[in-house]
């Protein structure tokens, strides 16, 4: 059985009914809408409305939940000794993410966040904290476009105060 | 207190032919969009005439094909400069921050007040 999902800028996916509900937003508006997978009638007469989310970051979506549609739930590691929760990005969402420029990775992590797929949302977390990593200050205040605020006192201060991690 | 009326003549005098100079300065980014419509309409034109929409009719939609593109060209321009991380919650920023070791995350600090307060 198929679903009708709709985006923001009126375009109609029909996509499995296995894809769609690897989200829980989605399953959770299909419940509410009493569309069930043995119900043709209700899947058909109904779409489900996705106003947080464009035609082109759908496309990207489904091109990803078709690929993961049989995948096992992962476990999440917890954190480790220095301080983080890893997750390993398989080779294939390494390819599917390193295209994308960080604005359109932002938009996908924005997508993946309001229509809650666990698994998309954390490769592209642990692929933005990748870009992070080894960067400066500035190098990341220009990746992410925004204006530092902070005093050259306030930096000064944070600097004293955090030497030892540049040891 | 006042000032001597020459004073104020020179001072309008000088504003005046900024203002004017003003006028002739030539913005680089302005004149590169102004070459870049007048290559897409002329292209459009062109393509619009070898499918046999000409006279008016091919003005207008070329026209309109170049407001279109005016358009997009502005959101593309709007979406770089927009600040990626105002649409991120607190959550998101700090999921991804979890994803680094304590050395990793100590430039953050730096980067501005709310990645300093998420990040400590």
């Amino acid at each position: 059985p198929n679903v009708k999902l709709v985006t923001s800028d009126n375009e109609e996916f029909v996509v499995d009914f296995r894809i769609a509900k690897m989200s829980v937003t989605v399953s959770r508006l299909m419940e509410a809408m009493n569309m069930s997978e043995t119900d043709d009638a209700s899947l058909l007469s109904n779409s489900i409305p996705l106003p947080n989310v464009t035609k082109a970051v759908m496309a990207r979506v489904i091109e990803w939940c078709e690929k993961h549609k049989n995948d096992e739930p992962k476990e999440e590691k917890e954190n480790d000794k220095r301080g983080r929760t890893t997750h390993v990005v398989s080779d294939w969402d390494k390819e599917f993410l390193k295209n994308d420029e960080f604005g359109r990775l932002c938009q996908l992590m924005g997508a993946a966040n309001y229509l809650e797929i666990k698994g998309l949302f954390n490769d592209i977390s642990q692929t933005i904290a990748n870009m992070i990593h080894g960067k400066k200050s500035d190098e990341i205040a220009e990746m992410f476009n925004i204006h530092c605020d902070l005093t050259e006192a306030e930096k000064k201060e944070i600097r004293k105060k955090t030497a030892w991690c540049e040891d | 207190m006042f000032y001597p009326s020459s004073s104020h003549n020179v001072d309008s005098a000088a504003l005046e032919s900024e203002s004017l100079n003003s006028d002739h300065v030539i913005d680089p980014e302005m004149e590169s969009e102004k070459r870049l419509m007048s290559e897409i309409r002329e292209k459009a034109e062109k393509r619009l005439a070898e499918i046999g929409v000409t006279g008016v009719n091919g003005e207008a939609v070329a026209e309109i094909i170049c407001s279109l593109i005016k358009e997009h060209l502005r959101k593309v321009e709007t979406e770089r400069n927009t600040d990626r991380t105002l649409a991120f919650p607190d959550e998101i920023v700090m999921t991804i921050f979890s994803k680094m070791t304590t050395e990793e995350r100590a430039p953050l600090g730096l980067t501005c007040k709310r990645f300093r307060e998420l990040n400590f």
